[in-house]
């Protein structure tokens, strides 16, 4: 088929490196910042300022234009934020960063008038500069980290644009629109974990073939993550809530741009990142036929739900919002179509891609409009409003351009993107013969039909019928007000009439970027939205869209209420919410009353133990009486024993006289005996005398000495009774003391029960986690 | 360089000769003690700083006392990861000196502040030693000091709460080291060696020939660290002495002293312990699900709270968990975002507290429901607060998203994806609770009721210091995530 159309051979695509792409980001950031700085008064300056920015932007994007239709442009900062900042801007990424840059002029031009009346300029311009560089990093960024980034910085900052009223409503929205932001910004870093671990990088390539166990908890978490934002059912329950509150200005940036972001992304993961560099395998196929079937059919019901919710509604901008949610299923339908047909998904892309350029035009225009009519009547009811198209003639005729767009009138720019998604619903029909599709298709018409229903209740409610009294005066629009919604008509007007220029100069370029081919990419080059075929379709949607609003506005079944029970909120939120926080509640208590039991416990516990101690006193008491008395005892048996070992010396000293004498007599006898045996003999008996006579010396002394011994002895058993006597009047002293003591203990227990208790307690925590800790390990050591 | 190689011991010895100056210079000259603190504190900073690019440069090295080889000697090391730490420890501690020389003079008596400040230097000291010793016996006995220390900067404020709390904490903690005593001997009784590295070699042999000391020893360590650290359910402590105390030492408690048990527990692990031990036992397995119920504890308790400070306390519990949980993952990237989370936790913690200790100076105000508009009155306090709370949260541009990163990445590395769900859940419920104070504070529709006074000057720079370091770990973290992920390669 290529050889048919050999002009658009695949062109090799090149990669230019320019900081422009960091400057258009970083400086709305940084003067977003500053503008809070700005003096009150400077109200001039301010609204100077914030419009030179958003159009340097405008610029900067413009200006990437040429580079961009021959390749990427890219930039990065190396270690920033531990991964770096990445920006690299395709054709799909310009696209959304041109839409954001010129709506987000026309919002600022528009503001002015708008903010006049409202309070906190200062923090509002500020604010609304911040979130544009913000929104702009999002579609610039070239991996899903660095969008991760402006993401969370874009919720965080919007946040504020939304609860720019403070009052309940609003905080309330607000509140809740933070909550879900992070959620799905926690839902999105996890699916960008997932993905680094398993493929080592978060750029946004085709990646398909290197996923393999949890690439269905990756597409879930991503789409839940920009789905929060984008406002599919069953998560876009912030979004009628949040738009309505804001301020006018912001809720056309809300409706208009900053929900695209979540189809941006969801546009990113289905179609980049879930396809393979190389034609894939039959069984990728069929993953990508299911997922972007599911993806499809979430469209489906968001279009269908929305469209319904907003005919249900009585106040402007909530019939607008519901829209968006409407809006964005197309969109969603449209991608998933693309996601489901392959290689061959090309018209649902464009169609998907078209719609987000038109979504952003008509709604953002039409918040305006209905912004202008709150400016001068301070109503959004549309019960207190009417005959306006005599009282504003302008808008009357530009909001009537802008629902013409949205209900898909041939002529106006609704029209080409809402056949492009039909066509590839009918591609789809084509290909897969499946009744599911066709019963899509019945559903796409449907709401279709219902579109024009609510905006026929919207326009005739707000500009035809009598003129409420109180609105009855003249009214001024002022130049600003007037440029802004004429421009946002004439752009309408002007891709409404050259269809195919957008077509063919920008999204066609896109989808060859995306490698699509075969009938829906031939049939794309030369599409002609003039033919009867697509008008017949519209033709069938006027007529059901007129057979379902006149007999329903003469019944008035669009003004019925339907139940607060059967919202989303009331279904699925509610419930959910309220036992997860009953249940985490419930737990904490539970926990935290049984550490009460426990403490009381352990209390009881530690004053049994506390009198076992005083018992146990007693008995040291006792105990030491008891030994004074044993230890008197032993003092006066060791006297006794002292005595008799005197006793025993003196009678040994006795006996050894004696013998001194007996052997004197020996001797004279001896001498008697030996007289003739000669001197020397007698000699040795001179000798031996001395020898007995020092004996007996000896003998003496030694008596003496043990005499000595046994008096020191005797001393030291009566310094020894006294010491003892001391250590037994002591310890009875002691122990007094220490009754006193437990007296004034149990006193200031009574007075401060916490010590035992709260201690005794942590100490059988800590016990009893040592325990367990030790039945694991050594439950685990064992083998 | 001589001095240079003296550098670990200098770094602890100029605290502790600071603690000892300071409370008798204080007798004569208020003023001058307190530059002496911040002096001996700056000094202190430098020579970390030295320390580190001396590290950097030449590799880690090991410090003896007094030229006694180990087996006998103490040991000090420096490597990467310990130095980390340290700079981490000092720089910390004055920065939040910078703050309480303000504030102290509005919560104490004065006679008090001088011993204030010995107790302050003496417990940088004890950590600075914590964070280099390589013995588990000089571990000991600076816990020791570090408990004691940090008790007492709870306890002179003097009042019921504050008594009260100091002597929970005081027992609690004394078990904790008395645990942590009994570990070691049983350790020492099978191998003879305190000494890390000794220890480590001993014990291969040691685990099969000895299992019930060892085993033993490893379940009092984990209980001993998880009581002083504030582990999940030995965290009973924690909440009132961190919310009870002055707020520098609410700062310095929640933001480094828990810190530093944690990180003892993470050498334990790494550097005592043998690899096989940590595989053949279910110690990380542990540590991994008491920080699991650790975080989403601490954040469940910490919605319930009503007052501010001990709603940061409850808080802790939860952000502490996260570091244990990157130790018990066991996987490099999952520690290399626990310790990371060290750092950004405490500095974002001690901000916080400072915050709350700068509201509560300011208009007296303790209660959250109090706080509706008082953004508007002190704007730049409560920038802080929010700033705090966003790292908390774990918002991008600041530090607690890196390390979140880190550890999920590290869970999925090893194919636990519950415990990324775990990480993401306390997100949102940090979310749920610090959000509505922030928006209160600044949208709500009240005006605040109270009466406030102006915030020195001093405290207001200590705060804009603190949102800056928080924003650098947050913008400019891949040089010390390098640093980190070199470093903890060598455990894998």
């Amino acid at each position: 088929m290529f050889a048919a159309a050999p002009e658009h051979l695949p062109k090799v695509y090149q990669v230019y490196y320019s900081s422009t792409v960091l400057w258009v980001t970083l400086v709305p950031l940084l003067t977003g910042v500053g503008l809070y700085f700005l003096k009150d008064s400077w109200e001039n300056a301010r609204k100077a300022l914030a419009l030179i920015i958003s159009l340097f932007s405008l610029t900067g994007v413009t200006a990437l234009l040429p580079m961009v239709l021959n390749g990427t442009v890219s930039f990065d900062l190396l270690d920033f934020m531990q991964l770096g900042l990445y920006f690299k801007v395709d054709l799909i990424g310009w696209i959304f960063a041109f839409l954001i840059t010129l709506v987000w002029s026309l919002a600022t031009i528009f503001s002015f008038t708008y903010m006049d009346l409202e309070h906190n300029r200062r923090r509002f311009y500020s604010v609304l500069i911040f979130t544009l560089g913000a929104t702009l990093g999002v579609v610039l960024a070239g991996d899903f980290f660095t969008l991760f980034l402006f993401f969370e910085l874009m919720t965080l900052s919007s946040f504020i644009l939304v609860i720019h009223e403070q009052n309940l409503e609003s905080m309330k929205a607000g509140i809740l629109y933070l909550y879900l932001g992070i959620a799905g910004g926690l839902a999105l870093l996890f699916a960008i974990m997932l993905l680094y671990s398993a493929t080592g990088s978060v750029a946004i390539v085709p990646v398909l073939d290197q996923l393999t166990a949890n690439r269905t908890l990756i597409y879930i978490l991503f789409l839940v993550g920009f789905g929060i934002k984008a406002g599919l059912v069953p998560l876009h329950i912030w979004l009628p809530l949040a738009h309505p509150v804001a301020p006018s200005p912001a809720s056309a940036l809300l409706s208009g741009i900053m929900i695209k972001t979540g189809a941006y992304g969801i546009l990113r993961v289905s179609l980049i990142l879930f396809s393979s560099p190389t034609e894939s395998g039959t069984k990728d196929l069929n993953y990508l036929f299911a997922m972007g079937n599911a993806l499809m059919w979430i469209g489906i019901v968001t279009m269908l739900a929305g469209a319904v919710m907003a005919l249900l509604q009585g106040n402007m901008k909530r019939i607008l919002a519901y829209s968006s949610v409407s809006q964005i299923g197309y969109i969603a339908t449209g991608i998933g179509a693309a996601m489901f047909m392959g290689v061959g998904g090309a018209m649902g892309f464009a169609g998907a891609v078209y719609h987000i350029i038109n979504h952003a035009f008509f709604k953002a225009g039409l918040f305006m409009m209905v912004g202008t009519i709150y400016i001068y009547t301070h109503e959004l009811e549309l019960s207190r409003l009417g005959g306006m198209l005599k009282k504003m003639p302008l808008v009357a005729v530009t909001f009537l351009v802008a629902a013409f767009g949205i209900a898909g009138v041939p002529g106006f720019n609704g029209y080409p993107s809402k056949t492009l998604v039909h066509d590839a619903l009918l591609v789809a029909i084509k290909y897969n013969d499946l009744i599911s599709l066709e019963i899509a298709e019945k559903i796409f018409t449907l709401t279709s039909a219902l579109t024009i229903c609510y905006f026929i209740k919207l326009f005739r409610g707000v500009f035809l019928g009598p003129v409420p009294e109180k609105l009855d005066r003249d009214y001024q629009l002022t130049p600003s007000t007037i440029a802004v919604l004429s421009s946002f008509a004439l752009i309408i007007v002007a891709i409404g009439l050259f269809p195919n220029l957008i077509l063919e100069r920008i999204i066609v370029p896109a989808a060859e970027m995306l490698k699509y081919e075969g009938y829906a990419m031939d049939h794309l080059y030369h599409f002609n939205f003039f033919e009867w075929h697509p008008l017949e379709a519209m033709i069938i949607v006027a007529a059901l869209a007129l057979i379902i609003y006149i007999p329903g506005a003469y019944r008035r079944w669009f003004d019925w209420k339907p139940p607060s029970w059967l919202s989303i909120y009331a279904l699925i939120y509610q419930p959910v919410t309220h036992y997860l926080m009953a249940f985490t509640c419930r737990t904490g208590v539970i926990v935290d009353s049984s550490v009460d039991k426990a403490y009381d416990r352990s209390g009881s516990i530690a004053r049994s133990w506390c009198s076992f101690i005083g018992d146990f006193d007693q008995g040291l008491d006792q105990f030491y009486l008891k030994w004074g008395v044993i230890g008197r005892k032993l003092a006066d048996r060791s006297r006794d024993m002292d005595t008799k070992i005197d006793q025993f010396y003196e009678k040994s000293g006795a006996t050894a006289r004696k013998l001194a004498d007996k052997s004197a007599d020996m001797d004279s006898a001896l001498d008697k005996a030996y007289l003739k045996t000669g001197q020397a003999a007698r000699k040795l008996a001179d000798k031996s005398a001395d020898m007995d006579s020092a004996l007996d010396k000896a003998y003496l002394k030694t008596g003496q000495a043990a005499q000595k011994l046994a008096k020191q002895s005797n001393d030291l058993d009566r310094a020894l009774n006294v010491v003892y006597d001391q250590a037994g009047q002591k310890a009875r002293e002691e122990m007094e003391k220490r009754l006193e003591n437990r007296q004034v203990k149990d006193r200031s227990k009574e007075q401060s029960r916490w010590t035992t208790k709260n201690l005794s307690f942590d100490n059988l925590l800590l016990m009893l986690v040592l325990g367990v800790v030790l039945l694991i390990i050594f439950y685990f050591g064992r083998s | 360089m001589v001095l240079a190689d003296q550098l670990p011991v200098l770094i602890v010895i100029t605290p502790l000769i600071g603690a000892f100056l300071a409370p008798l210079i204080y007798r004569r000259h208020e003023k001058a003690s307190g530059y002496l603190v911040l002096l001996s504190l700056l000094l202190s900073v430098v020579m970390a700083v030295f320390l580190l690019i001396k590290v950097r440069r030449d590799g880690p090295y090991f410090y003896q006392m007094g030229n006694w080889p180990p087996p006998w000697g103490i040991e000090y090391v420096a490597d990467p990861l310990r130095v980390f730490m340290l700079l981490v420890v000092v720089a910390i501690s004055l920065w939040i000196f910078l703050f309480a020389i303000e504030d102290l003079q509005h919560e104490l008596r004065r006679t008090v502040i001088g011993w204030y400040y010995a107790l302050y230097l003496l417990l940088v000291a004890s950590m600075a030693a914590i964070t280099m010793t390589n013995d588990l016996f000089n571990l000991f006995v600076f816990m020791e000091i570090c408990a004691i220390t940090s008790c007492a900067i709870i306890t002179v404020k003097e009042d019921r709460e504050c008594l009260e709390a100091g002597f929970k904490y005081l027992i609690l903690s004394a078990m904790g080291t008395g645990c942590f005593l009994l570990g070691v001997a049983l350790l020492y009784m099978v191998t003879g060696q305190l000494n890390f590295g000794f220890l480590q070699q001993e014990l291969t042999a040691a685990v099969i020939n000895y299992p019930l000391n060892v085993f033993t020893a490893a379940a009092l360590f984990i209980v001993a660290f998880g009581t002083k650290a504030a582990l999940f359910p030995l965290h009973v402590w924690l909440p009132d002495a961190h919310a009870s105390a002055p707020s520098p030492s609410s700062a310095m408690l929640s933001g480094l002293v828990i810190k530093i048990y944690a990180f003892s527990l993470f050498v334990i692990f790494y550097r005592v312990f043998p690899r096989s031990l940590l595989d053949s036992l279910p110690l990380s397995e542990i540590v991994l699900w008491l920080a699991a119920f650790g975080v989403m504890f601490g954040s469940v308790y910490a919605m319930l709270q009503t007052d501010l400070k001990k709603m940061l306390a409850y808080s802790s519990i939860g952000q502490i968990a996260f570091i244990f949980m990157g130790i018990g993952l066991d996987q490099r990237l999952a520690l290399v975002g626990g310790l990371y989370h060290i750092a950004v936790h405490a500095i974002t913690k001690a901000m916080l507290f400072m915050a709350a200790g700068a509201i509560i100076y300011a208009t007296g105000v303790r209660r959250i429901s109090d706080m509706n508009g008082i953004g508007r009155v002190m704007p730049l306090v409560l920038v802080a607060f929010t700033v705090g709370s966003a790292s908390m949260i774990g918002i991008p541009g600041t530090g607690g998203l890196i390390s979140k990163w880190y550890l999920a990445l590290g869970a999925l590395e090893i194919g636990r994806s519950l415990f990324v769900l775990v990480i993401l859940l306390s997100s949102l419920l940090n979310a749920i609770y610090y959000m509505p104070i922030v928006i209160n504070a600044f949208m709500s529709q009240d005006d605040f009721a109270c009466q406030v006074k102006e915030v020195p000057k001093v405290l207001q720079s200590a705060l804009v210091i603190g949102m800056i370091f928080v924003v650098i770990t947050g913008i400019f973290s891949r040089p010390l995530t390098l640093l980190l992920e070199e470093a903890v390669t060598v455990f894998f």
